[in-house]
Parts: structure tokens; C-alpha cells; sequence
């Protein structure tokens, strides 16, 4: 035995719910992180589009000849050097348009030597339009004698889905409540504090290198390449640091092959970077929807069927905005039990600003309608029947083991716990019945307590035929570890968890784990960074990655140490006995033992993990994630009934999290995605005003800060799912989802109100309180 | 980089002497010039392009105009004195604690570190269709303020109204000022004058103050209010970065007299007095106060808080101030 | 072209601007110092604050000139060597950073107020990053990082002392 080893025990520890610290934080922390945004390339010249802003007008002439005399300038193009390139789920979009369909539409571009040039440039492109009539709604699209946006598209009718499952009919004569309501989902918009910014690069043969900040880099390659007219093969995805994402880059939007076309036409880099007004006007909002609900419940409050009725303004393009229909109706099947639906959506075009994905892709809307239906029910059945509000929920509240109608199985299903330990920790019961009897009260402030739940995918969600990811790992004769995974870093914290999970199968220190994943001629695949999915898919891709990696170690090792390869296992940086711990060998010494004999045995090894889990079809019944989550959030606010205003004292929320892997990441995510519902619920909304944005600054588009945040006390239910990594379920999305409706039920309690048109702004909440004192009085 | 538009030349004279040989030297050259003192104003209005001056002259180097003094009955205040100068100030916090309330609400602490009295009290006017992209303005035809021929609030306005433009007024400091009978010394090319606070404002949002180009403010003179009280409250969505959509000072004198003003309604800030009757702040008295604001206010949609919601709003917050004061006065 | 005299993070620099240039692209383009975001140009997020002679302010809300003899102190210049400034260890440990773009101006206003003040408390937290917008977390992590910098910098002087 070597005397590095000798006498030395190394207990079995576990890093698995530990508090693990992101990998980039302290270049973050002291400002040496190269965000996209900082990059400049040599020879690099600066893109700049100019858009319509206008909503819907024939494109006369353009006149680019004073912006191409001005100094500097390379490049000015507009949509006759584009010809027959689209992009879009439908590729009904163009990078540079011959019509103009929305306010932001890319009319022309140039490239500069400088942003100041580039911007003065597109000053001097004189475009003559000639205004037209447009539509503003939805409802507006569907006239008779609406002008039709989008030429292969007659009546303005997009996409459109349906799901039907029971007999609606026999359902409704079965319930004793049917609701009835129409709810109005507003626009808001990501606001990743980096702005939106490509850097395009073409080699001498033709191929182009894309610093993008996309949160899908291979698919991304297969939607890129017909809007340049190149061959998705030759195109290199690299990712640098990018301040945000949210959803907000899960498509190709206009300005990265604008600036892939100028790189192209000039032989130089060019780099676009959107301003904030631009980046305002320009990205994706979250898909507005006119839901029309309608849920039946017996009197003894079991729910009986839910139909939907989904109207869309899918603007001028289709990105993922008019998709979310695929994951609403998992809510309209999927939240409680549920046995009879019937699901439809409609997506209309419009000259509307056009929606992408968005964290909590649909959910957000659908569940800020059927979450107010559960509290309705509860209410009418507490106050008819005295039936308790948690009992009613329970009793609706799916087991492990059940299948949704649409094929949802839910493994493991914690829904109950998460119920009983939200209402608990946060005395729901009690506090919901004492603010119901104040609330007819006098008085200026008025309190109340809100309960909402939701569902939501927590495995990935196979809407592409594959929806895994690969992994790459390496070790060196070092013992430092090389992992290179097809999953994106946006600032979800996935560095962290890759290194936790390998530090935790090879007894090294998190720190001597090193992420590759930011270059696609590197990466194996990946569908992306959405839906939840990448701790669970990539944290499972690394996990298992990392086990082949530690048998093949063991399995050397053990024909040293005469053992089989069973008794032993890696801590702490060596090779032990697994009964006792006695070290065997250093780690790094037995590396370089394996790597320096005549046949090497290099550690080197791969992975491509598949969730089981099934291809979303058309009749969108399947199994399409590899697990499902719940969540319940409680709402506690503060009424200003004069003013209208609506304080969130604090969210007590339980979640259904498989298990905790990161601890820290964990927390982070679960706030951070609660402040974008909190933000959605009371102050963000896009006002538009035909087709035009009109508060398109932080001033007046109003993100929440700090002073609006509430307190958070957060449980983590730990469901222990058997697919996920160590037992975890994707968890990001759901924080999102379920605290807006918490919010309305809440101001429900509060003032006897219903908001079912958010945002719960004072005005609004005002105005209400006024009407329905008018109407008692 | 999205710096201004347009480039310009900047100068930052030592002296008020130099700072009148520059702006000889720039009328002389037919340059245009605009003064410039914390800048957090004007500079995102030259980024939106709604100003385009061929230099800024920057105010800051007059060192002399950032002070804070009392004169006997009176608080003197330099008018490139900062606002979290101001918050910080011992004589403000114990003669004018409202007015350091009032300059705490504005913006942000960085900007609070940055932006002066004098700039707040010269804030420009606002209006959803101007504080906006040059690209979204130019897609509307160009309206009066920016030199056009239209205003998208009232669109029957035509050139030769009293009122063309509605941008509305939203400095956060001077209704306090105003209930505190405040003068502004003023120094031009023409000489020194003082002259009444009120007197600054005027009613359309084009030319909202009756400062005359090339004019400048140096010192704002602050009665002190001998047992008085008083308050300052403000409507926003959030807790920071927000302008007013509404703000409210209220003053009661120590002969019990009150007086509220407003601003963030109006193109220029009201103010409003009842007297004391009967030896108690009546609830009448306050009724009173809030018909006469009511009947001042004309808001237009030049907010995003609509105006319906806001002028409802005015009686709610005069109340909350007054009886935020009269809370004071018992305790 | 004008020429600017400032200090920044202690080294003396002298160098010719265009007057309209603000001091945020002075620092992000003449100097290369991109610790500094850019997130919105006109002063409604909070991401480019420094310290100038000592308190925050926002860098796109002044031309570079404005600077003139002035003392800056931007994210780069928080950290001495390798040694962190509490705040920045604190932003680490409590998971206050995920993207990150809002972080340098988290820090800068965070450093500014515990030299002042290192004892504050909720509201005090609140208020000083009030007008910095961070849209990953939900800044209660960041609050936290700022409560737990301020004991470990009462420990440091009361240890000093």
C-alpha cells in the first residue's frame, strides 16, 4: 500500500440536496464575465435594422443610396438581396420583409464601422409606405371583412388545436356548478436585462460561425440555415455568457440571419445588439389569450369536466407564442382530476407584436384561469355545503399512479402533500375564514389569503422526436474532470448541478469539474433549455455519463487491489473500500496507472440519454413527459380599497421537487420564477396601442424591484422520482405558473372580487371596488 | 453604445462669468446650447432625440450654486445641490422634513446622487406619445412638442390655442416648495431677478416654465413656516423609479390653515388653501381642498395610469396627507 | 475631441473623448472595462451604476466629461487582487447571482452603503437596490447576500478593533 493511502478512511458522503455554488458567480461577481453583449471580434463591423413602427403598410420604395454614400458604411440591404428566405414555425416570416405586417418589422439593414455609423445610416434610408387598415385583435381577424395579414393564410386563421375526451354533454347534466367565465391573458414581455445581440462570422468556406445567445444551439442550426439559404451543417453555434433568457430565445428571430446576411455579403464579422426600446419592441411577448372556461363540479365537490375555448392573437408571425395550446390543455386535462374535456384553441394573425415561448409556456394562462374555477368551487361549496376548501381540493387531487385523459401518468404524484403542508405552514384555513367575515366589514385595508395550485411538465416534454441529451466526459491524469453536454447554461444555474452530480458519482470536489457547453461543434445534442427539462435530462445524461466513467475506473482498480470491482468506490479524491472506506489508491495516481501501460485505458467516455417518454402527436394523446410536477402557492396580501393597490405580504410555497439536488439553485429559481409571476400578476403589461407599443422603457413598463417582492418561505415535497436524477423533477417553471392566481384568489378573499383580467393593477382593482359598492348600495 | 443621436460639444464654465462668455460666444455662433445641471433628464431626452442641441453646457462646475443655508426665517438653497444632499441636509431634515421626504421619492438613489433641486423643479413635462423611441414618435405624425402639428391627447388641438400640449408636470420636490412661498433666484444674460416659485410654471407643456433661454436658476429661497406641518405623498406602480403619476404636498400653518399642492396631473402644479374655521381642521375644509383640486385637474391620457383612476385618486391622497399631518399634530 | 483627467479604480487616466460620449461607453469601449453593463441607457435599471468620488450613480446618465478630476471606482476596481470585497463573497454564497448582468451594479451599490452603514437593516437593503433591476432572481437572495456582508463586515471591524 502506497503511503499516500496508508491508515486513511474516507467516510461515504453525499453532495445530493447540498448548497452548491454556481461555477461562473465570481467572475460575475467582479465583472470579468465576456457577455455576448462586451464581445468585439477584430475586423468586426456593426450591424443596424431598421424597423417599420408601423403596424401594417405596402412597402413603396426605399431609397438607400444616401446611407450607402455616408462614410463607414459597407453594407445597406433590404428585402430584394433576401430573396425566398423565411423563417418560423410556419416560415411565414422573413428576415427582411416587402410588406410591412407589424410594428417591428425589419425593413432594411446595414453595416457599419461603428454603431454610430450604422445608426446614422439607417437614418438616411428613406422608405415611402403606404399605410393600411389593420387588425388589432383576435376578434377583429375572424371579421368577415377583415384585410387578411398573412397571404397563405385566408381569414387570418393560424394554427388550431382540440382535444376532446368523455362525453361533454352527459358531464354537464351530471353537475350541480357549472362556471362560466371568460378570462383575458395579457402581453408582458422577458426583459432579460442583456439585450438581444448576434455576432455573425463566415470562414472562407462558407461556413458561418453564430456567437447567438440561443437557448436551443442544435435545433437552432436546422431553423437558421433556410432563412440564409445555407446548409444547416455548416453552421457553428456558439454560446458566450448571456444576461437572461427565460424562454425568450427558444426560436431564430429576424435579426440573427439579418446579421448572418451582412456577415455573409461583407466577409466580416458583424455583431447586431439591440437597444432597450428595440429589445422592448422587438423580442417575443408571452402569448395573449382570451380563455373561455368552463367547469362542472357535483355537490358533493367532485369536478365533473372542463372545456376550454382558446382564442389567440397570434400577430404577424408564429414563433412558439400560438403553441402553448399543446401545453394549456395539459392543464385543462391535467390539473385535478378531471374526467370529461373539451379543448380548442384558435390562433388569429393580426398586426399585433408576435409571442415566443415564455416561461411557463401557456401554463401561466391557462392555470390563472383554472385555478380561479378551484377557488370558486370551493367557496360556493364551503358556503352551500360547509365543506372545508383543502378537503375540496383533496378530494380533486390526483394519486400516484393515475393517467390524466390525456395520457399524463403521474408517477409520483404529491399534490395532497403539497396541499396539506402549503395550508398548514401558512394557517390557510383559518386565516381564509377570518378574512371572509371582514371582508364586508368597514375599513380601508382589507386583508386575504390565497390558494392556487398547478401541473406542469417536470421531465421534459418530447415535443421533437428526440428529446434528449448527449454527454461527452473525460478525466485527465489529474483527476480533473471534463464534461461536455449538449445543455445550455442561461443562467439557470445548470453548471452547478453538472458538477454536483459528477463530483458526487467520482468523489471529486465539484471544483475540479470543468463544463463544456457553449460551442455546437463540440456539444453532442440537445433539444434545448426549456420545459423544465435540463436537470432532469442533462442531469441524468451526466449521471449516467459519469457511473461508466466510474466502472471503468473500478473495474482497473480492482484488479489491483485484488477485490472485485463492487467492494470499492471513489471518495474524496481516492479509490476506497466501499464497507470501510480505506483508501486504496489516490484517484489521480490511479489515472495515470491506467493511461501509462502498453494497452492504455484512458477514461473517455459518452452518453446519450433518452427520457422514456413519449413524441407529443396530433391527437396530443401521450405520455409526452418523463415525469409531472404540482405546486400550491399561498398568497397573503393587503388591499388598499381606496387606492386599489395590492401588497404581497408573503408566499408560503410547496412544490413537488422529485428531490433536491442543488439546494441553492433550487431556492434561486423557485424566487426567481416567482417574481416573474408576481410581476405578471400585478404591474407588467405591453400597452399597445394599433400595433404600437407604447411603453417600451423600464419607466414605464414596470418589472418589479426589490421593495415589491414578498416574503417567500418555501417546502420542498420530495416526491423521489424514479426516472429523475437522484430522484429530482424539473422544478423552474412552476414558481411562475401558480403564484398569479394565488394573488387573485387572495384579493378575492380580500374584497369578494374576481380579477380575471390581469394585471391586478390599483386602477383596475379600484375601479372594481367602486362598481361593487355601487351595485351593493 | 446607444449614446445620443446626434453628437454634441460640451462645456462645463468654472464661473458664472464664463458660463455667460460661452453662451455669448454660442448665440454669437448660432449654436445651439442647452444648460445642464444633474443631467438625468436631459440625457435620456438626447438619447430619445427630443432634444438636439449642438452643445450641452453643463452646470456643474458651479460650485458655488451647491450649498444649503439658513437665513433667518429662510432656507437657501443652491440650486446644483443634489438630492440626496438635500435628504441628508440637517437644516432640511428640521425645518423642511417634507421637502426631504419629497426629494427621497424622486427616481432612484442613483439618480438621487446625481440630479439636482434645480433640475427637479425644471423637470420637463411628460407624455406617453413623446418619452418614447424616436422610430414610435416618428410613426405618429410628429406632434406640437416636438415641433409638429398635432397632439395625440386632444386631437382638436390646433396652433393658436391657449394650450397646445397637455405633457404633463411631474416634479416631485416643488409642491412643497410651492406651499413654502418659494422664491427662485434667477440670473441671465439680462442680469439677476428673483421671482416667485408659482411664477415658474405655466400651463402648456410645450414652454412649461417661464425660465428664459439662456436663463438659469441659482438658488431656491425657502420660507420657513413658523409651527407649521406638513407632508408630501405620491402615486406610483412601484416603490422606485417612477415618476408621479400623482403627488400631493399638504401644509398646515400654525394659525391652522391648510394648504395642499399637486403635481404629475396637470401641465403645471396646483395649489389649493382653506382657511380655518372653528379652531379645527374640519372634515369640510378638506372637502373643500379636493372639489377645488378636482375642478383644476384636466388629465389626459398622458400617464399609463388612466386618468379616470388618477383624478379619483386625488382626493384619496390629499386626505392621506392631511391626515398625515394632522396625526403629526397630535402626537 | 476633448481631453478627460479622471482616476478610475486608482490609476490616472488622460485621454481624448467625443463630448457626446456618456461615461458607461467611455468605460466599456475606450477602456475595455465591460464589468460595467449596458442595460437600458437611460438610467431606468440601475446596471451601469459606478461610484463616482465615492457614491453610485449611473454612468449612461453622464457625458464622459462630466467626469472631469473625478475619482470612479467601477465593478473592477471592488475586488483587491484576489481578495473579494464581502458583498461579492456574500452574492456567491447566498445564490444571489444567476445571470449575472445585473450583479456588478448590485455589488457597487451594495459596497456603497455598508461602507456608510454597515448595520442596515430591511428597508435600508430594500432602498439601495431598489432601482437596480435583476430579472433572475427574485432579490430576496440578494438582500440576504447584502444582511450577511454586513455581519461578516461588523465581525471584521469589531475583530479589528
Amino acid at each position: 500500500m502506497a503511503e499516500d493511502v496508508a491508515f486513511k478512511h474516507i467516510e461515504k458522503t453525499s453532495l445530493i440536496g447540498k448548497r452548491i455554488k454556481k461555477p461562473d458567480a465570481p467572475a460575475k461577481a467582479i465583472g470579468k464575465t465576456r457577455y455576448i453583449n462586451d464581445m468585439v471580434l477584430p475586423q468586426m463591423l456593426y450591424g443596424k435594422i431598421l424597423h417599420a413602427g408601423r403596424p401594417h403598410a405596402e412597402i413603396i420604395s426605399i431609397d438607400t443610396s444616401e446611407a450607402e454614400k455616408l462614410a463607414g458604411v459597407h453594407l445597406v440591404i433590404t428585402a430584394k438581396d433576401t430573396p425566398d428566405l423565411k423563417l418560423g414555425f410556419v416560415k411565414d416570416n422573413a428576415p427582411l420583409k416587402s410588406k410591412v405586417l407589424c410594428e417591428r418589422d425589419e425593413v432594411a439593414a446595414v453595416a457599419a464601422e461603428s454603431e454610430a455609423i450604422a445608426a446614422a445610416a439607417i437614418k438616411l434610408i428613406k422608405v415611402s409606405y403606404k399605410d393600411l387598415p389593420g387588425v388589432f385583435s383576435a376578434k377583429d381577424g375572424l371579421k368577415k371583412d377583415a384585410p387578411q395579414i398573412q397571404e397563405n393564410f385566408p381569414g387570418n386563421k393560424s394554427l388550431k388545436f382540440k382535444f376532446k375526451h368523455g362525453d361533454l354533454a352527459e358531464a354537464e347534466a351530471g353537475s350541480d356548478i357549472i362556471l362560466d367565465h371568460v378570462f383575458n391573458v395579457h402581453y408582458v414581455t422577458h426583459c432579460c436585462m442583456g439585450t438581444s445581440c448576434a455576432i455573425a462570422d463566415f470562414d472562407h468556406n462558407g461556413k458561418l460561425t453564430i456567437y447567438s445567445q440561443t437557448q436551443y444551439p442544435y435545433n437552432y442550426k436546422m431553423d437558421l440555415a433556410p432563412a440564409l439559404g445555407i446548409d444547416p451543417g455548416d453552421i457553428r453555434v456558439i454560446q458566450p455568457t448571456t444576461g437572461g433568457s427565460f424562454g425568450a430565445k427558444l426560436d431564430v428571430y429576424p435579426y440573427e440571419p439579418v446579421a448572418a446576411i451582412l456577415a455573409q455579403k461583407t466577409g466580416r464579422p458583424v455583431k447586431v445588439l439591440f437597444d432597450r426600446e428595440e429589445e422592448f419592441i422587438n423580442s417575443p411577448t408571452r402569448q395573449p389569450a382570451a380563455i373561455h372556461l368552463r367547469t362542472g363540479c357535483t355537490s358533493d365537490g367532485i369536478l365533473t369536466f372542463r372545456s376550454a375555448d382558446v382564442l389567440m392573437d397570434n400577430g404577424a408571425y408564429t414563433s412558439w407564442g400560438p403553441t402553448v395550446p399543446v401545453i394549456m390543455m395539459r392543464t385543462v386535462s391535467g390539473h385535478y382530476r378531471v374526467p370529461v374535456i373539451d379543448f380548442k384553441a384558435q390562433a388569429v394573425y393580426s398586426n399585433n407584436a408576435y409571442a415566443g415561448s415564455f416561461r411557463g409556456y401557456g401554463n401561466v394562462q391557462m392555470t390563472y384561469a383554472t385555478a380561479q374555477h378551484m377557488d370558486m368551487f370551493a367557496e360556493e361549496l364551503s358556503e352551500k355545503h360547509g365543506m372545508d376548501p383543502i378537503e375540496f381540493h383533496l378530494k380533486n387531487a390526483q394519486k400516484s399512479g393515475e393517467v390524466t385523459p390525456q395520457k399524463s401518468y403521474l408517477r409520483e404524484c404529491v399534490l395532497a402533500e403539497c396541499l396539506t403542508t402549503a395550508a398548514a405552514a401558512s394557517d390557510y384555513v383559518n386565516k381564509h375564514k377570518t378574512y371572509t367575515e371582514a371582508c364586508t366589514e368597514e375599513g380601508r385595508y382589507k386583508r386575504g389569503i390565497g390558494l392556487a395550485s398547478s401541473i406542469h411538465n417536470a421531465g421534459g416534454a418530447k415535443i421533437h422526436k428526440s428529446d434528449g441529451c448527449g454527454t461527452i466526459l473525460k478525466m485527465d491524469d489529474y483527476a480533473r474532470v471534463t464534461v461536455i453536454t449538449g445543455a445550455s447554461e442561461i443562467g439557470q444555474g445548470i453548471d452547478a448541478v453538472i458538477s454536483q452530480i459528477v463530483s458526487e458519482e467520482l468523489g471529486v470536489p465539484p471544483e475540479h469539474v470543468t463544463l463544456v457547453n457553449n460551442d455546437s461543434d463540440i456539444g453532442p445534442w440537445d433539444v434545448g433549455v426549456h420545459a423544465s427539462r435540463t436537470t432532469f435530462i442533462a442531469g441524468n445524461g451526466a449521471k449516467r455519463a459519469a457511473i461508466k466513467a466510474k466502472k471503468q475506473i473500478l473495474a482497473a482498480a480492482s484488479k489491483q487491489a485484488n477485490v472485485t470491482a463492487e467492494e470499492l468506490d471513489l471518495r474524496g479524491g481516492y479509490v476506497v473500500q466501499d464497507k470501510d472506506g480505506a483508501a486504496v489508491i489516490r484517484l489521480d495516481r490511479m489515472l495515470r496507472q491506467m493511461h501509462f501501460q502498453p494497452t492504455p485505458d484512458v477514461v473517455m467516455v459518452s452518453d446519450y440519454y433518452e427520457p422514456n417518454s413519449e413524441l407529443e402527436g396530433k391527437d396530443h394523446i401521450s405520455d409526452h413527459s418523463a415525469a409531472y410536477s404540482h405546486a400550491v402557492h399561498i398568497a397573503e396580501v393587503v388591499v388598499d380599497t381606496y387606492t386599489g393597490e395590492v401588497k404581497v405580504e408573503k408566499v408560503t410555497m410547496a412544490q413537488d421537487v422529485g428531490r433536491v439536488i442543488n439546494r441553492m439553485g433550487l431556492e434561486a429559481q423557485m424566487e426567481g420564477g416567482l417574481a416573474f409571476g408576481l410581476g405578471f400578476a400585478l404591474s407588467e403589461e405591453m400597452i399597445f396601442e394599433e400595433g404600437r407599443l407604447l411603453n417600451p422603457s423600464f419607466r414605464d413598463y414596470k418589472v418589479p424591484t426589490a421593495p415589491e417582492m414578498p416574503e417567500i418561505e418555501m417546502h420542498f415535497i420530495e416526491s423521489d422520482c424514479e426516472e429523475g436524477p437522484y430522484g429530482a423533477k424539473g422544478i423552474a417553471e412552476l414558481p411562475t405558473i401558480v403564484i398569479a392566481p394565488a394573488i387573485a384568489n387572495a384579493v378575492y378573499n380580500a374584497t369578494g372580487i374576481r380579477f380575471l383580467n390581469p394585471p391586478m393593477s390599483p386602477e383596475k382593482v379600484a375601479r372594481a371596488i367602486w362598481e361593487k359598492k355601487q351595485a351593493d348600495s | 453604445m446607444t449614446a445620443p443621436k446626434k453628437d454634441f460639444d460640451f462645456a462645463r464654465p468654472k464661473t458664472i462669468e464664463q458660463l455667460y462668455n460661452l453662451v455669448q460666444e454660442c448665440q454669437h455662433e448660432g449654436r445651439q446650447f442647452i444648460f445642464s445641471a444633474g443631467g438625468t433628464d436631459i440625457m435620456p431626452n438626447l438619447k430619445s432625440e427630443i432634444l438636439s442641441p449642438d452643445i450641452v453646457i453643463s452646470l456643474t462646475g458651479l460650485r458655488a450654486l451647491n450649498n444649503i443655508e439658513k437665513q433667518g426665517d429662510h432656507i437657501i438653497i443652491g440650486a446644483l445641490t443634489s438630492l440626496s444632499e438635500l435628504c441628508s441636509n440637517n437644516n432640511i431634515q428640521k425645518y423642511l422634513p417634507a421637502l426631504a421626504r419629497a426629494a427621497h421619492k424622486v427616481a432612484s438613489p442613483q439618480i438621487r446622487n446625481r440630479a439636482t433641486i434645480g433640475g427637479n423643479i425644471m423637470v420637463e413635462n411628460r407624455c406617453s406619445y413623446i418619452n418614447q423611441s424616436p422610430i414610435n414618435r416618428e410613426s405618429h405624425s410628429p406632434c406640437f412638442k416636438i415641433g409638429g402639428d398635432v397632439c395625440h391627447l386632444v386631437k382638436s388641438a390646433k396652433r393658436g390655442d391657449d394650450i397646445l400640449c397637455q405633457a404633463r408636470f411631474v416634479s416631485d420636490t416643488a409642491p412643497l416648495l410651492l406651499l413654502q412661498n418659494s422664491t427662485v433666484n434667477i440670473i441671465g444674460p439680462a442680469g439677476s431677478k428673483e421671482i416667485k416659485l408659482a411664477d415658474l410654471y405655466l400651463n402648456d407643456g410645450i414652454e412649461s416654465k417661464s425660465l428664459m433661454h439662456g436663463e438659469i436658476i441659482t438658488h431656491i429661497k425657502v420660507e420657513i413656516t413658523e409651527n407649521s406641518l406638513s407632508h408630501y405623498e405620491k402615486l406610483t406602480i412601484r416603490n422606485a423609479l417612477d415618476f408621479p403619476s400623482l403627488g400631493v404636498a399638504a401644509l398646515r400653518r400654525g394659525n391652522g390653515d391648510i394648504s395642499v399642492a399637486l403635481t404629475g396631473l396637470n401641465t403645471r402644479p396646483g395649489v389649493f388653501h382653506a382657511k380655518l374655521e372653528n379652531h379645527e381642521t374640519s372634515d369640510d375644509m378638506i372637502v373643500d381642498i379636493c372639489r377645488k383640486a378636482n375642478d383644476f385637474t384636466v388629465t389626459y391620457q398622458q400617464d399609463f395610469f388612466p386618468r379616470g383612476y388618477r383624478k379619483n385618486m386625488i382626493s384619496v391622497f390629499i386626505r392621506r396627507a392631511i391626515n398625515k399631518i394632522l396625526e403629526g399634530a397630535k402626537s | 475631441m476633448k481631453l478627460l483627467n479622471l482616476t478610475i479604480n486608482g490609476r490616472k487616466h488622460t485621454k481624448a473623448v467625443s463630448p457626446s460620449m456618456t461615461l458607461l461607453d467611455f468605460l466599456r469601449e475606450e477602456l475595455n472595462l465591460t464589468g460595467t453593463k449596458n442595460g437600458c441607457d437611460k438610467g431606468a435599471c440601475g446596471c451601469c451604476s459606478v461610484m463616482i468620488d465615492d457614491k453610485p450613480m449611473l454612468s449612461c446618465l453622464l457625458p464622459a466629461l462630466e467626469a472631469e478630476g473625478a475619482a470612479i471606482t467601477t465593478i473592477e476596481g471592488i475586488a483587491k487582487g484576489n481578495a473579494l470585497h464581502p458583498v461579492q463573497e456574500a452574492m456567491i454564497e447566498m445564490g444571489a447571482i444567476q445571470c449575472g448582468f445585473c450583479t456588478p451594479a448590485m455589488v457597487i451599490n451594495g459596497v456603497h452603503m455598508l461602507a456608510k452603514n454597515n448595520n442596515p437593516d430591511d428597508d435600508e437593503v430594500k432602498e439601495c437596490i431598489s432601482a437596480t433591476v435583476c430579472r433572475c432572481t427574485g432579490y430576496n437572495s440578494i438582500e440576504k447576500a447584502l444582511h450577511l456582508a454586513a455581519s461578516k463586515m461588523r465581525r471584521a471591524a469589531h475583530d479589528g478593533s
